[in-house]
């Protein structure tokens, strides 16, 4: 119909679409009316189960609010946050949660980066490595944490019987039961469990190198080092953020880990600021000043998601870029 | 008569009889109707309880048949919050197994039935008197005991033999019992002398309530945190004296000394009755005769007062408030404490006390055994509360910081004891 009436008018290049576009125009907002009430479910739902929650252990932290003492509720302000300066443990599990979040992070990359590299161009016979190399991925976490645990054993875990056996050690060490052991041994624990996710996100990047580029850099005389500086890392800048960013927030977040393999301890080597919030919601029922350290925890947990929503946000134009 | 009236006779009498059966009440059972009566516990999450509790839950529903018994499992260490939450979410369930200070945290919350009222007191009086003091709160009782289960002192025969000890006479005060283990270590390097379980958990604190009391140590008296005391680092260095000569590890739970007990790897520990069953499910080619034979039982060695002391790892049976059908819930605890058939199916399969005062005379083959008697002439009497209340769920990880600190640590006792101190008078 508006096309019939366009043709009658004749040829009027710049103002031949206006009448469509005008119609397309007038539908556009019912359109987007329709497309908004399509979203609002979605949006009802994150508000039940994220803004809701969020905002309630706002208010919470504002409280004196112990679940053993139902009676004495009341509002307290800000001094559940004051308390906090002064809460030597809050700070130890805050530390123990950057040590164990850059040592996990830091090493899982590396050596996840080292085993895709290693394994990019092996023959088809032996492609089966990848995928024996990725399968600490698909046990569970807390699978894992009992695995190690058992293995870590002091009296009859294999660690120690083998390091003993091998002259390694004198005696057995009590890894996961020692302040000074168990926080290298959750570590260790995580970065096996977590190595194959860098492992997976490095080996798909690496298959988007041109090969024309690599044949280029050698043409040029560039050595296997060279090539994996100047040609690899670049190509795999983009995984490499978004990779360490999401490992980061997913280990602030580690919970069933060091929970199901050290309990937090011994005393509070390996308590984390998540492990804390839970002893002190779920142990001592002190909800009040639970939610006031899972505010603060929030709030850098934001920030990490800023800077992670800022880097998938980048990575588009870094791959044209690059390309 | 036509038929049509005929039938409406029939129809009319049937009515009347059920009618009576409803409101006369039936025999043995509690109502006509459904009745679900929702039951938290422990007993189905483990496996040594597991078929028992079963059995047990399965012969009740045969005897009433209105009632349908819903067991929800949950682990031992998470019963607390478990049922917090659920009471904090408004979804209680109507009956629950507990133990030790999460009794009493429970009672805290006004979440549970005080039972006076609803529990005979000849019941009542059927019991232990010590087993239903420690259900009383504030002058109400609020939990039944369901199975008798204090700590007491194993000892193995064979291993104390090895090392040159009479097993005939087992240690009576502490320094007798640690030159016994020094003994052992010295013969026997890979045999665990001790399981000493220092976890940061309300139940770490019960299993070492026994030893600070033999030091004289009360960390949390009547007149206020006491754990800068001299009593306390006796105590703290008693510890660390265990862990430095390897008379036992860190780190494990209780329960996870038990398989080396089974092994024979294991020459004291500090446990329940219920230790039998467990060292028999993991050692299968062992019989009960050549376990009394190999382990004997008696009260925990006494320090410098010369006093033996003990904890309750009783099962208690509590209901609550907002349970839906209270008689149908009372009927069901009552069953499982007393009733012959459940005491056989689950609390002797699983190798505890009953509660019931006379079960001596009620269950002579099952209670005349060598640990059976043990537990009742020896370590019974020797049964002291903890300090357990809202004040002791708060001050549990600080003390068992403290003392895991000593245990693994290197810190000057002194300045644990004195940290320990300032931390808990910031929680009193």
């Amino acid at each position: 119909m508006e096309r019939t009436e366009d043709a009658a008018r004749g040829p009027h290049p710049p103002t031949r679409d206006i009448p469509s576009g005008v119609t397309r125009a007038a539908r556009a907002p019912r359109r987007a009316a329709l497309a908004d009430a399509m979203v609002l479910p979605a949006i009802a739902v994150l508000v039940a189960v994220v803004l809701y929650p969020t905002v309630r252990a706002i208010i919470l932290s504002a409280y004196h609010d112990d679940l053993l003492d139902p009676g004495a509720t009341r509002l307290i302000g800000a001094a559940n946050y004051g308390r906090l300066l002064d809460d030597a443990v809050f700070w130890v599990a805050a530390r123990n949660t950057v040590v164990f979040t850059v040592a996990s992070v830091s090493l899982g990359f590396l050596i996840g980066l080292g085993l895709a590299v290693a394994t990019d161009r092996v023959p088809p016979a032996l492609r089966w490595i990848r995928g024996a190399l990725l399968t600490p991925w698909a046990i569970p976490v807390i699978v894992v944490a009992f695995l190690f645990r058992y293995m870590l054993d002091q009296q009859v875990g294999i660690v120690n019987f083998l390091l003993v056996h091998l002259g390694v050690l004198r005696s057995a060490l009590p890894w996961v039961a020692s302040p000074r052991w168990a926080m290298a041994a959750t570590v260790l624990a995580n970065v096996w469990s977590q190595t194959p996710f860098f492992l997976l996100m490095f080996m798909a990047a690496l298959k988007g190198i041109p090969d024309e580029v690599r044949d280029a850099a050698r043409i040029d005389g560039a050595g296997p080092v060279q090539e994996f500086l100047w040609i690899t890392v670049p190509h795999l800048r983009n995984a490499m953020v978004v990779a360490s960013l999401l490992m980061v927030i997913a280990n602030f977040n580690n919970f069933p880990l060091i929970w199901a393999l050290t309990g937090g301890g011994p005393v509070y080597a390996t308590t984390t600021l998540v492990l804390y919030i839970y002893q002190l919601a779920f142990a001592q029922f002190n909800i009040g000043y639970a939610a006031a350290v899972g505010t603060v925890w929030l709030a850098v947990l934001l920030g990490l998601t800023v800077l992670y929503i800022r880097a998938l946000g980048r990575a588009p134009l870094e791959a044209t870029g690059d390309a | 008569m036509p038929k049509c009236r005929r039938r409406a006779a029939w129809r009319g009498a049937l009515c009347g009889a059920v009618a009576a059966v409803i409101g006369c009440g039936w025999p043995g059972a509690v109502a006509l109707g459904s009745v679900t009566v929702t039951f938290v516990n422990w007993a189905s999450a483990e496996p040594a309880t597991r078929p028992a509790i079963q059995k047990v839950i399965a012969t009740f529903q045969r005897d009433h048949p209105g009632v349908e018994i819903k067991s929800v499992p949950v682990s031992f260490s998470d019963i607390l919050h478990q049922l917090i939450v659920q009471t904090t979410a408004g979804n209680p369930p109507d009956v629950a197994q507990i133990a030790g200070n999460d009794t009493v945290a429970l009672t805290a919350t006004g979440a549970l039935q005080p039972l006076e009222g609803l529990v005979p007191s000849s019941f009542v009086a059927s019991l232990y008197p010590s087993e239903v003091a420690l259900g009383r709160f504030q002058g109400s009782l609020y939990a039944l005991p369901w199975i008798v289960a204090p700590l007491g002192f194993w000892y193995n025969k064979p291993l104390m033999k090895q090392a040159g000890l009479d097993p005939s006479k087992p240690p009576a005060t502490m320094q007798a019992w640690m030159d016994d283990m020094k003994a052992i270590k010295a013969k026997e390097p890979d045999v665990t002398p001790f399981g000493l379980d220092i976890t940061n958990r309300s139940f770490g604190l019960d299993v070492n309530w026994p030893f600070l009391l033999n030091f004289g140590a009360h960390p949390l008296g009547a007149q206020g945190p006491a754990a800068d005391t001299p009593q306390m680092r006796a105590y703290l260095t008693w510890v660390r004296t265990m862990m430095q000569h390897g008379y036992t590890v860190s780190g494990k739970l209780l329960g996870e000394f038990r398989p080396l007990a089974a092994r024979d790897q294991l020459a004291f520990a500090f446990d329940g009755p219920y230790l039998q069953g467990v060292i028999l499910s993991l050692n299968t080619a062992l019989t009960p005769q050549q376990l009394f034979t190999t382990w004997g039982v008696t009260a925990l060695p006494a320090g410098p007062d010369g006093r033996h002391y003990t904890v309750p790892t009783d099962h208690q049976l509590v209901m609550f408030k907002a349970a839906r059908d209270k008689r149908a819930a009372w009927e069901f605890m009552a069953y499982l404490i007393a009733n012959r058939e459940a005491i056989l199916d689950y609390t002797f399969v699983s190798r505890v006390l009953p509660p019931l005062a006379n079960a001596a005379s009620l269950f002579q083959q099952q209670m005349d055994t060598p640990i059976m008697r043990a537990f009742v002439r020896e370590v019974i009497p020797t049964v002291v509360r903890p300090a357990w209340g809202p004040l002791y769920s708060k001050a549990y990880p600080v003390i068992m910081t403290g003392i895991q600190q000593a245990a693994t640590g290197s810190d000057a006792i002194g300045a644990i004891a004195g940290q320990m101190q300032s931390q808990l008078q910031g929680i009193h």
